[in-house]
């Protein structure tokens, strides 16, 4: 084991057996605010069913949300960032546009549509959409112009000039605005649960909060931020391997 | 027989008052390899850009064995001194790519036939490694290879090898005589370089263009028969000549800028 592994278990330990010995064994906190870890891992037990239920139903909503985001802004992105026409034509909206909370369209995506899974769907599906969007056209634009000119000498034809030249060459920016899509997704994710769902961990957390069952919300809490740390490890594994082309 | 002609042709980038290149006339012939020298800002890549078709003159005609040039194609095959090769894909996999767009091969045929372009230029094991993991001399080699796979009549180099070290420059440049030398059809190769030797070894003809605008100051006939001997060709007293003449055609536009700014002391 690493000392570095080491230092971080013992930090962990040290960190649970303080808030333990505050909360469960010397009492010094309120008990239902602030309930001993050995508390919450008996609930994250108990509950383990409801967790698995809300899990495969937030990780439903984020998945079409994101998954939309992906096979709409990507392209588009493409498209715009290698026509200097087009580009400047939409400039004035991605700015007007792009800078807009997403949250904010939740109420009214919620009245527009007729069910809560497509609202929240569409609600993922806008918070995703600019970042991408924006880093893919930055990507295109920033690719050297020399490999543009090496392309067109081989007389490529369009289609291979998107899908071979322009995404892989843009593809590092597209990688970095997908990561904030999916930290913005997420959020927007467990907001929307919160707001009208009936399912979904973001509902969990909502739905026990609403009964002062606060032991229930740290747990719910916990898990989320165990769903979160597992995605991103998900998504770092596909970047290395998107960007393997690249000096490391 | 001529197959690339450029006729007064001048260009102005847009945004730009003084022209890159004013009025520049050069026919150049099947199967020759002309050699473009002069100092930066002489309109030397410039002239590549045109030829490749990647920019439109502001007046003049290009032409191409009689017809005018609109646009790159795989007639003309470029090598860059950087971003020759696309760094997402292996160096396999970038002589494919040119293969399967230009339309010479497909499929396995066009694998079989870039292992045996890498083979020849004696790049046998790394087919699968991507250009940032290979030196600078490799991916030159790679980006030769790939355009001689496109088996174009015209090959276009700017400084292909302006960023290699001296030891691969001469191995590369021995690889390029092979290449152009050999094969069935007659290639034609215009060649940008800042080198006077390189030019002096690897051309029939070397164009020397001078700056402000961009234009031949003149062009000079290499008389050595082929195959060159580099060692001898360096003691040759016409080789030195040649050498003097085009140094001082180069040096005379830097000297007369100096003699301008600084009123020629202690030049």
């Amino acid at each position: 084991m690493s000392q570095t592994t080491r230092d971080r278990l013992l930090l962990l330990v040290f960190s649970l057996l303080v808030w333990q010995l505050a909360t469960g064994w010397l009492v010094l906190l309120d008990a239902n605010l602030f309930p001993p870890p050995l508390k919450v891992l008996s609930l994250l037990m108990e509950d383990r069913a409801v967790f698995v239920k809300s899990l495969f139903s937030s990780l439903n909503l984020l998945f079409f949300g994101y998954s939309l985001a992906v096979i709409t802004a990507i392209p588009l992105g493409l498209v715009i960032g290698a026509n200097r026409r087009i580009r400047l034509a939409i400039e004035p909206a991605t700015n007007i546009l792009g800078p807009i909370p997403p949250i904010v369209y939740i109420p009214y995506a919620i009245a527009l549509l007729p069910t809560f899974t497509m609202s929240s769907i569409f609600v993922i599906f806008i918070g995703a959409f600019w970042p991408l969007l924006i880093n893919t056209i930055s990507g295109v634009e920033s690719l050297e112009k020399g490999l543009i000119d090496s392309a067109k000498s081989l007389g490529v034809s369009r289609k291979s000039m998107l899908i071979r030249i322009l995404l892989p060459g843009a593809m590092p920016h597209i990688i970095s605005g997908g990561a904030i899509s999916l930290v913005l997704a997420f959020i927007l994710l467990t907001a929307a649960e919160m707001i009208g769902a009936t399912s979904g961990l973001g509902w969990y957390v909502k739905y026990f909060s609403d009964f002062a069952d606060y032991p229930r919300v740290v747990a719910g809490i916990i898990v989320i931020g165990a769903v979160v740390l597992v995605l991103m490890t998900c998504y770092r594994r596909l970047s290395a391997y998107l960007l393997r082309w690249k000096k490391t | 027989m001529p197959i690339l002609t450029l006729d007064s042709v001048s260009l102005t980038y847009p945004g730009d008052e003084q022209p890159s290149i004013s009025n520049l006339s050069l026919t150049i012939n099947e199967g020759e390899f002309i050699a473009v020298i002069g100092p930066s800002g002489c309109g030397k890549s410039s002239t590549i850009g045109l030829l490749a078709g990647l920019t439109v003159p502001t007046s003049g005609k290009l032409e191409l064995n009689g017809l005018p040039i609109q646009g790159p194609g795989p007639d003309r095959a470029i090598v860059f001194q950087d971003y020759s090769l696309f760094p997402w894909m292996t160096a396999l996999d970038n002589i494919v790519f040119a293969l399967q767009e230009a339309g010479r091969a497909k499929g396995e045929k066009a694998v079989q036939q870039a292992i045996e372009l890498l083979d020849m230029v004696g790049l046998r094991n790394i087919h699968r490694k991507y250009p940032s993991e290979l030196s600078g001399g490799m991916r030159q080699r790679v980006a030769i290879a790939r355009a001689f796979a496109l088996d174009a009549p015209v090959y276009l180099m700017d400084e292909p090898f302006g960023a290699v070290d001296a030891r691969n420059r001469v191995s590369l440049q021995e690889l390029l005589l092979r290449l152009w030398a050999g094969g069935s059809k007659k290639k034609t190769i215009f060649l940008v370089t800042h080198d006077i030797d390189e030019a002096l070894y690897l051309a029939d003809r070397v164009v020397v263009f001078t700056p402000g605008p961009g234009r031949i100051r003149k062009i000079v006939e290499v008389p050595f028969p082929r195959a060159r001997n580099r060692y001898l060709l360096i003691q040759d007293a016409r080789y030195i000549d040649l050498r003097n003449e085009i140094l001082s055609l180069i040096q005379h536009d830097i000297l007369e800028e100096l003699q301008a700014v600084e009123g020629g002391a202690g030049i």
